[in-house]
């Protein structure tokens, strides 16, 4: 089957990714290299715990720890992690800043924003500022593990939270738009579909099956969704 | 020597889950339970007895001060340190109300947790400068009734100690400051409170601000 350029995947829900099942037959995990991942966020407790933690879920190598968004910086030119899990509210320079940087200066990292805050506007701006994913703190350690090794394949990781804000970011743009000269995003009826099914808690495979459409065709729709923002940033 | 039994409670899962990682990998510290709400960390308290709970705040069901005051009612001896995200002065005044005997904020390394955890199951509370002056400055809006006359009971020597405490000094601290046994400033501590019918040295030092037996404490960027 040829490459599809675009591999995305939806997270039903927040709570019950697959667990058990994607560790299953391990030894696949275990001939992987491991996902590098750094780390930013000042709360030392809980940056230390969430350290602690993915040392512990093997498959995952936590390279370093940043304090604020300038150190984020500096350890992403220096240690070139897989995947760059990211505080929004930090001294020094703030998470989407360090975000919208180190997406400038290395396009390849992946960033997954881990914040507090749920709100649309804040979302809306992290996948602007570049971010692959968006997890509120909230969630539990299973589906932080399956939104890191989604994202470190190139996936886009579009949770059933990201989708309703989503949702709702494009429906404010449409109700207030943007001066002609701006290269706003827009979503096609198809992708707008696809995202609130994946609101409403649909698999990727139930999705496909509801639209009539390919389950690849489905990741498709998410990433370009994505990618649309990230380019409007750009331009 | 026997492990510090720990419960956990905290509805954040990942907050949850790795504070438990890092208390797992000290060797002075088991985590016997992780409760989601207060409701559950009233439960778990009963069945398990931990040596110290670890509360959060805000939580769905019964909050964390809620559950504090349930868990102090029925099982007195357990020590429960609130940690939260919260250094709001109201929250601060109600836990101490509420027979905690720590407060910690989310912020905190890993490092002074452990240290505070410690210290509360070896039976001191030690109550940061910034904590002392916030619960100070809770008081001041309190309507001023007339205090007690319930100090005036205290020996010198107890009313020195009681101003080290309220300055937030360990009984290590205090013990060098007056030139005397660590073991002799825990009885004055325990004979403070017995006369001022108070429970623990956060109350202890409360008490003291209130009463201006303490010079209130500069603010700590602590």
């Amino acid at each position: 089957m040829p490459a599809w350029p675009f591999r995305a995947r939806a997270l039903a829900r927040e709570e019950d990714v697959p667990t058990r099942s994607a560790r299953v037959g391990c030894g696949w995990y275990r001939r992987m290299p491991s996902t590098r991942v750094l780390l930013a966020d000042d709360h030392a407790l809980f940056r230390r715990g969430l350290a602690s933690l993915l040392a512990a879920e093997g498959g995952f190598e936590v390279v370093g720890e940043a304090v604020d968004g300038q150190r984020a910086l500096e350890m992403a030119r220096a240690l070139m992690p897989d995947v760059i899990l990211m505080d929004v509210s930090m001294p020094v320079m703030d998470g989407l800043e360090a975000t919208r940087r180190i997406k400038a200066e290395m396009p390849h990292a992946r960033i997954v924003i881990l914040t507090v805050s749920d709100g649309e506007s804040c979302l809306f701006e992290a996948i602007r500022c570049g971010a692959e994913g968006y997890l509120p703190k909230r969630i539990d350690p299973q589906a932080l593990y399956a939104t890191l090794r989604g994202v470190a394949r190139g996936e886009a990781s579009v949770s059933r939270m990201m989708a309703t804000r989503l949702l709702q970011g494009f429906a404010r743009r449409a109700r207030q738009p943007a001066p002609a000269s701006a290269r706003a995003a827009v979503l096609t009826a198809r992708e707008k579909e696809v995202l609130e099914h994946v609101a409403r808690g649909s698999s990727n495979e139930e999705i496909a099956a509801a639209l009539a459409i390919a389950e690849t065709a489905v990741k498709g729709h998410l990433k370009t969704i994505l990618d649309s923002l990230h380019h409007e940033n750009r331009a | 020597m026997t492990p510090i039994r720990v419960l956990i409670a905290d509805d954040h899962a990942l907050f949850r889950r790795g504070v438990a990682s890092l208390l797992a990998a000290e060797p002075d510290f088991e985590v016997v339970g992780e409760a989601v709400d207060g409701r559950q960390a009233v439960d778990m308290a009963r069945e398990l007895m931990p040596d110290v709970i670890l509360m959060d705040i805000s939580m769905p069901v019964l909050d964390g001060l809620e559950a504090t005051r349930w868990i102090k009612a029925e099982i007195p001896y357990v020590r429960i340190v609130i940690l939260t995200a919260s250094d709001g002065e109201r929250s601060l005044f109600e836990a101490v109300k509420s027979g905690a005997q720590g407060y910690l904020l989310k912020n905190i390394d890993p490092q002074a947790l452990y240290g505070t955890l410690r210290g509360v199951v070896r039976g001191e509370a030690p109550i940061s400068r910034m904590m002392a002056g916030r619960l100070l400055e809770e008081f001041a809006r309190q309507h001023r009734e007339p205090a007690p006359a319930l100090a005036g009971e205290l020996t010198a020597r107890e009313r020195e100690v009681l101003e080290q405490v309220a300055r937030g000094r360990s009984n290590k601290e205090i013990a060098a400051a007056l030139a005397i046994a660590e073991n002799t400033v825990k009885n004055h501590l325990k004979n403070i409170l017995e006369k001022l019918h108070l429970e623990n040295r956060v109350q202890a030092a409360t008490y003291a601000l209130r009463q201006g037996l303490a010079p209130r404490p500069t603010e700590d960027p602590r």
